[in-house]
């Protein structure tokens, strides 16, 4: 018998399936989706002081 | 902008998503629309007695074998599909948005003209997204409606283009 036996590795956690992930995202999103990048604001003059 | 407050900022960033998320669902009505209205005609077509007794079947029975089995089953899972809900849905929801977008972009020119407080402006924001979020859940409840990433891309290049018009240099 050879002390060379490796000990066994803990199984690398596994990216989510596809079909899981689309399923979730179904599930997930029943509203209105955020929207990313905003038009530049136009030039605006400061708000009154409080 | 040098003179301009987080706010003001803010509060363009809302409104710009309001007039994103009207667009998207203006898309989104359209495209319900145009689903149901195909379900219906599809098995308006196939229920009626003319067209099943055109002599072109006899020709091609099997086809016309495999269109009345679809249609068949259309027509069971007809109660169970979601575009007549969403149509009324995204209807309902599409109007009182347009109204809130309206009132809130007429604030708009108070907040680029400087005439209100940060902190008025901050309360303007969140009257805007609460006031969202009560129209979304008056008018979904359970339903769902399910993200179609196309449609808002569409939505945004369309505000893209209104905020152009009335707003660029």
């Amino acid at each position: 018998m050879s002390d060379t036996k490796k000990t066994p590795q803990p199984p690398k956690p596994q990216p989510p399936r596809p079909m899981l992930s689309k399923l979730k995202t179904f599930t997930e999103k029943r509203g209105l989706p955020p929207v990313d990048q905003t038009p530049e604001m136009p030039p605006v003059k400061p708000p009154k002081k409080a | 902008m040098a003179n301009s407050s987080p706010y003001q900022e803010r509060y363009w960033k809302e409104l710009f998503e309001l007039r994103v998320h009207v667009n998207y669902l203006e898309r989104y009505m359209e495209e319900s629309e145009l689903i149901d209205n195909s379900i219906n005609i599809f098995l308006a077509v196939t229920s009626s007695s003319s067209i099943c007794g055109w002599a072109i079947w006899n020709k091609y029975s099997f086809l016309w074998a495999v269109i009345i089995a679809a249609s068949q089953v259309i027509n069971v899972v007809k109660q169970f599909l979601p575009y007549r809900t969403r149509l009324k849905t995204t209807g309902g929801i599409l109007k009182e948005l347009e109204e809130l977008l309206n009132s809130y972009e007429t604030k708009w020119f108070d907040v680029e003209r400087g005439d209100l407080k940060e902190d008025e402006i901050n309360k303007l924001q969140f009257e805007i997204r609460s006031e969202k979020t009560k129209i979304v859940q008056k008018h979904l409840g359970t339903n769902t409606l399910p993200e179609k990433g196309r449609l808002l891309r569409k939505a945004k290049e369309a505000a893209e283009i209104y905020i152009k018009n009335f707003y660029g240099e």
